[in-house]
């Protein structure tokens, strides 16, 4: 190579190392934690299993703010969140599924207090076949919001609908489910289960993820739904899901939300509000940490996503803090 | 003479400024993660940028509410860019760049994220906005140069060159020193690549919305690499954010103790000894994966942060991945922490020991390997 040439492929490396590299301020969406003072004071959290751990995490951080904040952690499923409620502490529920307006009308009259959600995370759910399955994509009808019912009429039962099923033994979904008291078992039937023929697939229920991942690895013509932190090993294989004529997202993209991914466990605070709206101001501080980058950077620690911006923004609003675009 | 006149090595130019263009819209692949399952083969000790999925902190400086017709103004910030722009309370955003805004189809298509986006990608943007005052349409650019004014300026010098080179990083932050107990109280930061030339100059935006009157604020520096810090400012250089763009000179110091020390024992970790890759080991060995993207990039920052080693630890072995390995068998569960923690099997006793334990923090996995971890002294 003459020198000039190779001094010029020098230059242009260089260019794309600096433009690229060098001197470019990065930074994390969001808000800062800032708060006013130490607050004092008791805080009870309960609610879902599956938050338990990010709910442990965040309320360590945040006594580190607040030393004399002292809180307990009782977790019993997002349902018995509901009765427990009535405590006369400052008091936040977590679901791991969205709390019905009929539950929350029930709940405002046993209590005789109003009650308000704010979205803080995702769990992100991924369909898991064998690995030498050649499924490549599941297509996402919005309307039906269906994986089976494409709303041409004919509906998905079994593999070779979905393309070459020689190499899998058998035609016949085999879908392990988690078992009924499993957080997870609503979203296999709701993501999975629904607009599928029963009589057609073969299902067996297994008592958690971890069996069922194993389930899976060793059944070709198996098909299961965990959560996406769950589908990382190299012995399943995560399915995309088509969300758009050409888009195909995986769960295992971190910006699956942003693309319309749509199998999704939203997982949400929920706390008193007196008849003015107000909240009680320790869960008023807790909820600006939750939402703040500091809590939404625990989200990860325990497998979940935080929330996206334009999400974060929306809850704020809901919550009448100021948001400025 | 004749070769340097022969001008066949134009040719190269397009090279150069492909390159250059790649290098610009870099940012834009960069964006985009994606965790694969096959991440385990991916290479050890690489730097990942935090992820950002609105890269740009700019704002406009308005509130605001979406509409079928757009965004409505409901209020603009003093002294914002968009009341250097001409924009008012009523007026309403109905497309930045061509792209609209507001609520189309049911669907939000958020202003801010837009703007960011398009900022990001064009180095300007510009607003179709309906004029509150007199009904009519018009075209409002925004720069990129067009930065909003609450920012601390400074410089940076270290009193060790030899151990800093191109591509570490140089975290910033400005944090709240109201209160003898916080130290994490982080109000703005960001983070730049070490360029060589020192001092270094930066400018750190903040929001002045989080300044509070009677706070005291401070800023800190530090260079990490790979999660591990190199060097950082002896102590936070007190700034006031009461003025116009402050100005600090810090001072960087070599850091003789690193954060953190390898866990004894330490199975899997990764064989260069950084901080990093010793958590990509307790991965492997404890979640049978390697840390994803996203994950590599979160525990960089919070190891460069100086979170310890062992929290990060402690962190995967409460974590529900981990917890889930066992099947529900609490027993063995609390075995496996065990041996992890003091490196040998428990008595049954002490099994159900913890499993008390456990039963009185309420199942909070997290505090029973805490305490596990301050008794074993790991």
């Amino acid at each position: 190579m003459k020198p000039h040439r190779t001094l010029c492929l020098a230059l242009a490396l260089t260019a794309w190392m600096t433009t690229s590299l060098m001197g470019q301020t990065v930074g994390e969406h969001g808000y800062p934690y800032a708060p006013d003072k130490p607050l004092a004071g008791e805080l009870e959290i309960v609610g879902s299993t599956l938050m338990q751990q990010v709910g442990s995490l965040w309320l360590s951080k945040f006594q580190e703010t607040h030393p004399d904040v002292q809180g307990t952690i009782d977790c019993r499923g997002s349902e018995s969140s509901l009765p427990q409620m009535t405590s006369a502490k400052p008091i936040l529920g977590m679901l791991s599924r969205k709390i019905s307006d009929e539950e929350l009308s029930q709940l405002a009259q046993s209590t005789k207090q109003k009650f308000q959600t704010v979205i803080v995370g995702y769990d992100i759910l991924a369909v898991i076949v064998h690995p030498d399955n050649p499924i490549e994509a599941l297509p996402w009808n919005w309307g039906n919001e269906s994986l089976w019912n494409q709303g041409s009429g004919k509906r998905v039962a079994r593999w070779s609908d979905l393309g070459d099923a020689t190499k899998l033994g058998k035609d016949q979904f085999q879908i392990y489910l988690p078992s009924k008291e499993h957080g997870l078992r609503s979203m296999a039937e709701r993501f999975l289960m629904r607009d599928l023929d029963a009589s057609q697939v073969a299902i067996q229920e297994l008592p958690n993820p971890a069996d069922i991942s194993d389930a899976v690895s060793k059944d070709q013509a198996s098909i299961a739904l965990v959560s996406a932190t769950r589908a990382k090993s190299k012995k399943v294989k995560p399915v995309p899901i088509q969300v758009s004529g050409t888009l195909a997202v995986s769960p295992l993209d971190s910006q699956c939300i942003a693309e319309g991914y749509p199998l999704v466990r939203e997982l949400s605070l929920f706390f008193a509000v007196d008849d003015g709206g107000a909240r009680n101001p320790l869960v008023e501080e807790f909820l600006a940490f939750v939402l703040s980058r500091s809590g939404q950077r625990i989200m990860t620690y325990d497998g979940f996503l935080p929330l996206t911006p334009s999400s974060l923004e929306e809850q704020r609003e809901k919550l009448g803090w100021e948001v400025i675009k | 003479m004749q070769r340097f006149l022969n001008f066949a090595w134009l040719r190269w130019i397009p090279c150069f400024v492909i390159c250059l263009i790649q290098g610009v819209h870099g940012q834009d692949f960069r964006d985009r993660e994606t965790d694969f399952p096959n991440a385990g083969v991916q290479a050890q000790s690489r730097y990942l940028p935090p992820i950002q999925p609105t890269p740009s902190q700019f704002r406009l400086g308005i509130q605001s509410r979406n509409t079928a017709t757009g965004v409505v103004i409901l209020r603009v910030v003093p002294g914002s860019v968009a009341q250097r722009i001409g924009l008012e309370a009523g007026d309403t955003i109905l497309t930045v760049s061509g792209y609209q805004v507001g609520m189309v189809e049911g669907r939000i298509y958020d202003v801010g994220d837009e703007i960011s986006r398009r900022m990001n990608r064009q180095g300007s943007a510009t607003l179709l906005v309906l004029n509150n005052r007199n009904g009519q349409l018009v075209n409002i650019p925004v720069e990129t140069d067009v930065a909003p004014d609450a920012a601390v300026l400074g410089t940076v010098m270290t009193n060790d060159r030899q151990s800093v080179f191109p591509s570490m990083m140089l975290d910033l932050r400005i944090i709240d020193v109201t209160h003898p107990q916080w130290r994490d109280v982080t109000i703005a930061e960001s983070q730049l690549a070490v360029t060589g030339r020192w001092p270094m100059s930066f400018r750190l935006d903040y929001d002045p919305t989080v300044v509070r009157p009677n706070h005291r604020y401070a800023i800190e520096a530090q260079i990490s690499y790979l999660g591990q810090v190199i060097q950082r400012t002896a102590s936070p250089v007190p700034v006031n954010l009461a003025g116009a763009s402050p100005r600090v000179a810090l001072k960087l110091d070599s850091v003789q103790s690193l954060p953190g020390q390898p866990f004894p024992g330490g199975g899997a970790g990764g064989g260069s000894g950084l901080p990093v890759d010793q958590v990509d080991g307790w991965y492997l060995q404890f979640l049978g994966r390697n840390l994803t993207d996203r994950e590599r990039s979160v525990w960089q920052r919070e190891l460069s942060r100086g979170k310890p080693l062992d929290e990060i630890l402690g962190t995967i072995l409460g974590s529900s991945e981990y917890h889930e390995r066992f099947r529900g068998n609490q027993r063995a569960y609390i075995a496996d922490v065990f041996q992890s923690l003091y490196g040998r099997t428990p008595t049954p006793q002490e099994i159900q020991r913890w499993q008390t334990r456990l039963a009185q923090l309420r199942d909070d996995r997290f505090k029973m390997v805490r305490e596990m971890q301050r008794e074993s002294g790991r």
